[in-house]
């Protein structure tokens, strides 16, 4: 016999983690509320007809929430064979609450009372024997996260479904009752009896969807109203309330009959960890602290003992190592040898007195990296030499000829490490060498024509492996991420945040979707829907794309290391400009009309601390991180492609054909498009072509942008004006996919077009005043781009400032 | 004929590469299409099996 098993529960009790346990799936858990908003369905291993539902995180079967909807249309639409209600046994008396309305359902009840790890760890006592006998439902002690008391669990439920309905052991007053009896005599006698209790407590509640749903006639409606008023009176309060207040009285003797706890006045350790992280005033900085961390570990070079941050050591090895020229040592072995053997050769081939002395007139000349190049010669170590003279040797080049000095340092160098080279020692000689995917791919595309070679190596092999290259970074980043999501300490953020966005109009329920937006944006947007206020989930939309998602972490990695030599407090900055720019954006758009209106209540558990599984952690951060890959597989390969055909397809001399180079009068596809548009971006200090592209294609994925420069012959920018680039990439419009989620979200095609055109306005006024004030600083003052900036300034701080108009000043006081 | 297949074993391995690109492209184009008309999975998206907002976007029945 088929059996459909739902899973029903409070929030962050452990529904999810069990179904993943009965069903070997790996749906998402998190240690915050919420997590499941949709029913998820999977069947029960080892019993391909056994059906488990997972359901939505509800508090009672009310009509309050989107989930409890979805929640509760399941349960009485679908009619599961048995109700497996999963009871958080630390907060057993609030999560009762539940149990006593579903009890009422007329489907079979088994109580799983789950975290008795933790009860017992905490000297409290539950006597299941005894709830099982009160409630008249099968009770059983489990511990979904260390799969303890699961298979009785299920033995239960399978007896439960085959055996009789249950018959809910509780009553409410004299008047209830009475009242009860009476709707459902008038009006559920066609109901299927074991259904017309809960049916007949709802209408006594005045529940308006299931009055809609019944279909009943104002006439009848009137009768039963005579009924429910009557109980009102006698009972000296309303209907709702009357049933609220029994369901915790008969809760209250539950608890005194079944439930000992240990020291009710102690604090736990979680009480004693969120007086210290939610505490007015330490709780922000910490947040600040925390994520700087996180940020700062994954991005930049912080010195270990063995040298590199472990980020760095990472995207290092993915970057020269796997997609480099020619290969890495495992686990570093041969390494030392091959450096010593460069060394002694470096010292006897290259820098001969003719090397040493051009080096030493481009120092005396204070050319730009001369010096890097001289001190990396003085410590004879080639590796710092190569890397010094790899970054600073054309712009060298430049200094000589403009200065009209002979050089050779550039043959000998050549000469040197060419093909034709003696003695130079080869790295496979050393150690365990492993060869790069180009080096392995090298030898079949010997004879190959060049456009082949382009389109595989700068086109395919460039742009994906340019994105690729940040993957390692990116697990990093996403392990911090999920520990801290999976700790419970995110949960503590939104509560945190709910004071800071609530004095800009904002609520903490907007965290939720930022969070969940830090991973992808898409599915951050589609969070937003548990927001009830229309304008504050409009406005939460709007602003969700800008905390950086995984996709623009490739992009900060590589300025920050590309334009800031791995500075400490890019990746940080970049993260919280997003905040800043939530937070300036929720002041100023809750001042218009648009948006004006009191910030939605948030309410939100907090879930105790714990320390999450490894397995769970590294499940975490490999999902996120297998997406980015099965990513760059596809529409990073496809717009790689087409950026080297861009590239490689354009005129010279006139003629329209494909160029390995183009000459000083030729022109490539995108080259003639990035000029074209690059003037937009010349007061934002990134107007040339290339970095236009890459911001264009950025459109498509944002880690595109990084795909670009792995295939176009990036020059590089200042880094003021790399930062300005960095702003508005991480500010403006989107990927498209997001914009479609916005579309889907917003339902409205005029509303979407207001996003996104918001969200690249603000980011280029504030790409423009980073850039035109960062000038102030380089003392290079562009007058115009000056005075527009703080015209830009002028009109935010006009924004922000404004007293609130008083037709729609918020009434909401700080939390 | 003889030119032909003189052609064919010179560029045997050429050929080969570019095929194999090709194919690697047009299957790529094909998967793209087909998640989009499934319902548009997002571009950072694992499917519903690593999202919380499971249902939400439209790609409800990617894991299907």
């Amino acid at each position: 016999m088929a059996i459909r098993i739902a899973l029903a529960g409070n929030p962050n009790c452990g529904k999810t983690t069990l179904f993943n346990l009965l069903t070997g799936t790996h749906q998402y858990v998190g240690n915050w509320p919420g997590v499941t908003v949709e029913k998820k369905e999977g069947k029960l291993k080892k019993h391909t007809d056994v059906k488990v539902t997972d359901l939505p995180g509800i508090y009672s079967l009310s009509p309050y929430t989107p989930e409890e909807v979805v929640a509760r249309n399941y349960l009485t639409e679908e009619k599961p064979e048995v109700i497996l209600n999963i009871v958080d046994g630390s907060h057993i008396e609030r999560n009762l609450y539940l149990t006593t309305q579903l009890l009422e359902l007329g489907i079979p009840v088994v109580v799983a009372v789950n975290m008795m790890d933790i009860v017992r760890k905490s000297g409290d006592k539950i006597k299941t024997a005894e709830l099982s006998k009160l409630l008249g439902c099968p009770v059983v002690e489990i511990s979904a996260l260390k799969n303890q008391g699961t298979d009785k669990a299920i033995e239960e439920c399978m007896k439960a479904a085959e055996g009789a309905k249950p018959v809910p052991q509780h009553t409410f007053s004299g008047p209830v009752e009475h009242a009860i009896a009476h709707i459902e005599e008038a009006v559920l006698h066609d109901r299927p009896e074991q259904q017309q209790r809960w049916y007949a407590i709802k209408l006594f509640e005045r529940d308006e969807k299931i009055i809609e749903k019944l279909g009943i006639s104002e006439e009848t409606l009137k009768h039963i109203e005579e009924d429910i008023k009557k109980a009102e009176t006698e009972m000296d309060d309303d209907a709702e309330s009357i049933i609220t207040n029994a369901r915790y009285e008969y809760i209250g003797t539950l608890m005194k009959k079944c439930y000992h706890k240990k020291n009710s006045k102690a604090l736990t350790v979680s009480d004693k960890i969120d007086k210290v992280v939610t505490n007015r005033i330490l709780a922000l900085p910490i947040f600040v602290i925390v994520m700087f961390l996180v940020y700062s570990l994954v991005m930049m070079p912080v010195p270990m003992p063995w040298g590199d941050s472990l980020g760095t050591i990472m995207t290092d090895w993915a970057n020269d190592g796997v997609f480099g020229d020619e290969g890495w040592y495992l686990f570093g072995i041969g390494q030392g040898d091959y450096d010593t053997a460069m060394d002694e050769y470096a010292e006897k081939n290259i820098w001969t007195n003719e090397f040493k002395a051009d080096i030493d007139k481009a120092v005396k000349a204070d050319a730009l990296g001369a010096e890097d190049i001289s001190g990396a010669i003085e410590d004879g170590s080639f590796s710092d030499f190569d890397e010094a003279y790899g970054t600073y040797s054309s712009s060298l080049e430049e200094y000589f000829t403009e200065n009209n000095i002979e050089y050779t340092f550039t043959d000998i160098y050549d000469e040197a490490t060419g093909e034709d080279a003696q003695e130079l020692p080869e790295k496979a000689s050393y150690g365990v060498f492993v060869k790069s995917i180009p080096a392995l791919l090298e030898p079949a595309f010997e004879n190959a024509p060049s456009w082949l070679h382009g389109l595989v190596f700068d086109g395919i092999i460039g742009g994906v492996g340019a994105v690729l290259g940040f993957v390692p970074q990116m697990l990093l980043l996403f392990l911090f991420l999920a520990f801290l999501e999976g700790c419970g300490y995110m949960a503590r953020i939104a509560f945190v945040l709910d004071r800071v966005f609530r004095r800009f109009g904002l609520s903490g329920k907007s965290f939720i979707p930022m969070l969940v937006g830090s991973g992808c944006g898409v599915p951050g947007i589609m969070a937003s829907r548990t927001i009830e206020s229309q304008r504050d989930r409009r406005m939460t939309i709007m602003t969700t794309t800008f905390i950086p998602c995984g996709a623009k972490m490739p992009i900060i990695a590589l300025l920050t290391a590309a334009l800031f030599g791995g500075a400490w407090w890019v990746a940080p900055s970049a993260y919280f400009l997003g905040v800043a720019a939530i937070i300036i954006s929720g002041i100023m758009l809750k001042k218009t009309k648009m948006f004006a209106g009191d910030p939605a209540p948030f309410v939100m558990e907090l879930p105790a601390y714990h320390l999450p599984t490894v397995g769970s952690i590294l499940r975490s951060m490999w999902e996120r991180g297998w997406s980015f890959i099965k990513k760059a597989g596809t529409i990073i390969l496809i717009s790689s492609v087409l950026i080297w055909l861009g590239n490689t397809l354009g005129w010279n001399d006139g003629v329209f054909g494909y160029y390995e180079e183009f000459g000083d009068d030729g022109l490539s596809i995108l080259n003639a498009i990035g000029n074209a548009i690059c003037w937009i971006f010349a007061p934002l200090g990134f107007g040339e072509a290339t970095a236009t592209v890459a911001t264009i294609m950025g459109l498509v994925a944002k880690e595109e942008v990084v795909g670009v420069f792995g295939v176009l012959d990036f020059k590089g920018l200042a880094p003021l004006a790399g930062y300005s680039f960095l702003a508005f990439n991480l500010l403006c419009a989107p990927c498209f996919a997001a914009i479609g989620a916005i579309k889907r979200e917003m339902n409205s095609a005029k509303w979407t077009l207001f996003a996104v055109g918001y969200q690249c306005i603000f980011a280029y006024a504030t790409a423009l005043m980073i850039y035109q004030f960062g000038l102030l600083f380089t003392g290079s003052v562009n007058i115009i781009g000056l005075i527009a900036a703080i015209l830009v300034l002028g009109i935010i701080c006009f924004m922000v400032f404004r007293p609130t108009p008083k037709s729609h000043k918020l009434k909401a006081s700080t939390a | 004929m003889f030119i032909m297949i003189e052609w064919f074993a010179e560029n045997f391995i050429t050929i080969i590469i570019t095929a194999v690109v090709a194919a690697v492209l047009a299957l790529d184009i094909i998967y793209l299409i087909r998640q989009h008309r499934k319902g548009g999975l997002c571009s950072g998206c694992q499917g519903c099996s690593g999202c919380g907002e499971c249902g939400h976007c439209g790609g409800k029945d990617a894991d299907k």
